[in-house]
């Protein structure tokens, strides 16, 4: 059992936050919201006056637990995830959440171009028709940037085994 | 392994925004709130997560060998230790418990989560390496002539047919193909976790292992003039944009950078 040292709650903020602001995104469907508890998190991990032996497991409990506070004072009884993340373990959650990290970090090294083709469809839900429509560009190139842009993030997806083993 | 990733890659397109959960952005919030903790905060002890290395271990075959493979997709295999391993199109395992070791061995690529068990090292074989589990976070990348290794936390133990190295946070080992001890990387490149973290944060670093890093990112050759050579950058970048960086780099060297795609 040991205190948090700032250099390790700089490199655990380096590697989480991310992870951890989309662990929180599942509670709390908004991305404000989860920036505010994963940032509350880590100041509590910070101001922790005992001994942390897993700061990891802590900062995922602790954000979790905020969240269920946050939507419990909203008036949300039944607080249940907003997809079924109770089947799953913690450690399960934890892959997960690093894995759509993983995700959201190659959305933002895609073109900008295409990517806002890609968020068109997935996000807004547009056809590839309105899309063509909208941007003033033929609908086959829509479908061919989009369909590069899902190869791209499934090949980066791919790239990199992470082993999370025994913590 | 497909579906997942859909579902996955679906719940992050769903909610993307654009600036959102930015790690350098975030951490100079957190910096700055931090700073107003009292000082005493900073008398915090650090401690040395013991870890026992045990010696080199080699697979001899023998009894009881579960075999796994996958066809033209993902296979997701459960281990009898209660370990899943997602099998990469085309890759198989070979697993295998004798008396106080678990043994896989891999071809091609796969992802492990593998069931804490201290009285049963996990020790997982890939092209003449191996690399054994001590309770650490670490990460491997497979590519057609080498296999690497970075370690995020603890220790791990690395090794090849004849000899293991092992490795502690921070440090980096490649094993080549076709040789029979991996080598430790001397000037690591700085960010292995770039992918997780979003961001390229160099303190001092020396401008040819900057551009090699973002060169091996992004996938496209990061060119300096030659005036450039022995300078040194110190900052962070988002891994957003390749074309951004070269301009950043550019304007704080005074010097150009060019990207080569």
């Amino acid at each position: 059992m040991v205190k948090v040292t700032p250099r390790e709650i700089d490199n655990l903020f380096k590697l989480y936050y991310r992870p951890l602001c989309l662990y929180a995104l599942h509670y709390m469907g908004d991305t404000d919201e989860s920036e505010d508890i994963v940032q509350e998190s880590f100041t509590s991990l910070w101001q922790s006056p005992s001994s942390i032996s897993d700061p990891k497991s802590y900062l995922y409990r602790t954000v979790r637990n905020r969240s269920i506070d946050r939507l419990r004072s909203k008036g949300k009884v039944d607080v249940v995830p907003l997809d079924d993340v109770s089947a799953i373990s913690d450690e399960e959650a934890m892959q997960r959440s690093e894995r759509e990290a993983l995700l959201w970090t190659a959305v933002d090294s895609l073109p900008a171009k295409r990517r806002e083709l890609l968020l068109l469809s997935k996000r807004d839900g547009l056809k590839y028709s309105e899309i063509a429509l909208r941007m003033g560009i033929s609908e086959n190139t829509v479908r061919n940037q989009i369909s590069r842009a899902l190869e791209s993030l499934r090949k980066k997806a791919g790239e990199i085994l992470y082993f999370l083993l025994g913590l | 392994m497909q579906e997942n990733h859909d579902r996955l890659l679906g719940f992050v397109l769903k909610h993307y925004r654009e600036g959102a959960f930015d790690t350098v952005k975030a951490s100079e919030t957190y910096t700055r709130s931090a700073r107003t903790i009292p000082f005493w905060k900073y008398a915090a002890l650090t401690a040395v997560a013991a870890a026992v290395i045990l010696g080199i271990f080699l697979f001899r075959g023998g009894p009881s060998v579960s075999e796994y493979s996958a066809g033209g997709t993902s296979f997701l295999a459960s281990l009898p230790d209660g370990t899943s391993v997602t099998l990469s199109p085309g890759s198989s395992l070979k697993y295998q418990e004798r008396k106080g070791m678990r043994n896989a061995i891999l071809d091609g690529t796969a992802l492990f989560k593998v069931t804490h068990d201290e009285s049963s090292p996990f020790v997982v074989e890939a092209d003449g390496s191996s690399v054994k589990v001590l309770g650490t976070v670490f990460q491997v990348k497979e590519s057609p002539d080498k296999v690497s290794v970075d370690v995020l936390e603890g220790k791990v133990l690395f090794s090849g047919q004849e000899e293991g190295v092992v490795l502690t946070a921070g440090m980096e080992s490649v094993l080549d193909k076709g040789t029979l001890a991996p080598k430790i990387v001397e000037n690591p490149l700085p960010n292995p976790t770039a992918w997780l973290s979003g961001e390229f944060r160099y303190e001092g670093a020396p401008l040819e292992i900057v551009l090699k890093e973002l060169s091996e990112y992004f996938q496209m050759e990061f060119i300096a003039l030659p005036e450039a050579a022995g300078r040194t950058l110190t900052g962070v970048l988002s891994t957003e944009d390749p074309e951004d960086i070269a301009e950043a780099i550019s304007s704080a060297l005074e010097t150009r950078i060019f990207i080569r795609k």
